[in-house]
């Protein structure tokens, strides 16, 4: 388990430095959505906020995460890959 | 003439009173079809208990999508899958523990793979069943079948039984017909239960004991506190990460029955 923990967010770290050295976007999968929200304050531009929504259903229960932009350097799909394992290991009785 | 009756009743009791060995495929289609199943379970009865188990939970082939199921992690009592991208499932062993003279049942349940399971004890007799009158019997592995319909926590369902194997029992908790259920269906088309091998040659007496005796049990309406105490310490752990998500939403565990739950929400 821990082998693959790592070898998945070594995945996304290496993904990651990817995006930063080529400057393309690393390919998301349909199933996460991130969406692209601009918000106005005082009739300016202030703040572009990205939010990746990552979802999945572990033992019957579907948990759906919402995260901040900064999440989504490596990919948004790599980084749900990386919390569908730490809900994997979150949920206990 | 005198004797010919009680001889005749004596052989009717021992024939509904033998022990059976049936095997039942278990199929729970869900919301996520990456997640449904066909589970292999087996049933023994005797005279008076029954136990109703799977342990076949190293057996992917189980999986609807079994070509893409691959085991995550695999321990003696429980193993994980992934299918696809973003569903994981548990295989658990299971027993599922009938008393029939003193009407309880008793069965395990568990939320996380790393969860300590909890024993829920419940009577048997909880269907209010509706016995069809009108329509012609159903042959199922060779015996005459009754039909007969009920709803139970969420969902109506149509059950088929016969009183040719013994007077009483039925796979998971259905139960409580004059008779051995074979065959359940719930309308929505969420699970279907059918015995596939009914055994009833079988030369040593089964002997059954409650697999939870002397095990702290827990009544069914217990388990909706159950998944919400797991919600929080899932919340506090997912919030204690380096990336923590902003927001949080849980919703199910889908299941067979109606837990009382809808979706929450913790931002």
């Amino acid at each position: 388990m821990k082998k693959l923990i790592f070898s998945l967010v070594a995945t996304a770290m290496i993904s990651s430095f990817g995006f930063a050295n080529s400057g393309e976007p690393i390919k998301e999968k349909k199933e996460v959505k991130t969406e692209s929200k601009t918000s106005k304050e005082n009739n300016q531009n202030v703040e572009e906020v990205k939010t990746a929504t990552c979802s999945a259903t572990i033992g019957g229960s579907t948990y759906t995460l919402e995260y901040s932009c900064f999440f989504c350097w490596g990919g948004a799909d790599n980084g749900c890959k990386a919390a569908l394992l730490d809900s994997i290991d979150a949920i206990e009785d | 003439m005198k004797y010919i009756i009680p001889i005749f009743l004596l052989l009717f009791s021992v024939s509904h009173s033998q022990n059976l060995n049936v095997e039942f495929n278990f199929t729970i289609n869900k919301s996520n079809d990456l997640a449904s199943t066909t589970k292999k379970y087996i049933l023994e009865q005797n005279e008076s208990k029954s136990i109703f188990y799977f342990d076949l939970i190293k057996d992917k082939t189980q999986f609807k999508n079994s070509e893409i199921a691959e085991v995550v992690f695999d321990r003696d009592s429980v193993v994980a899958y992934i299918i696809g991208d973003d569903v994981i499932e548990f295989f658990f062993k299971e027993k599922h523990f009938k008393d029939f003279k003193n009407n309880f049942q008793f069965y395990n349940f568990a939320i996380g793979y790393k969860s300590k399971p909890s024993y829920i004890k419940e009577e048997i007799n909880i269907f209010n069943w509706e016995i069809s009158s009108t329509e012609k019997d159903t042959i199922i592995g060779g015996f005459n079948c009754k039909k007969a319909t009920t709803q139970f926590r969420g969902r109506n369902y149509v059950a088929y039984f016969t009183n040719e194997l013994a007077n009483e029992g039925g796979p998971w908790k259905f139960d409580g017909l004059p008779g051995f259920i074979l065959k359940v269906d719930s309308s929505d088309g969420y699970l279907s239960i059918y015995a596939t091998k009914i055994n009833t040659k079988i030369e040593k007496k089964i002997k059954l004991e409650n697999p939870y005796l002397n095990k702290k049990t827990i009544a069914f309406v217990q388990i909706k506190d159950m998944i919400l105490e797991s919600d929080k310490k899932y919340v506090k752990k997912m919030r204690s990460l380096p990336n923590a998500p902003d927001k949080i939403s849980i919703n199910g565990p889908e299941s067979i029955e109606n837990f009382g739950l809808g979706e929450r929400v913790y931002e």
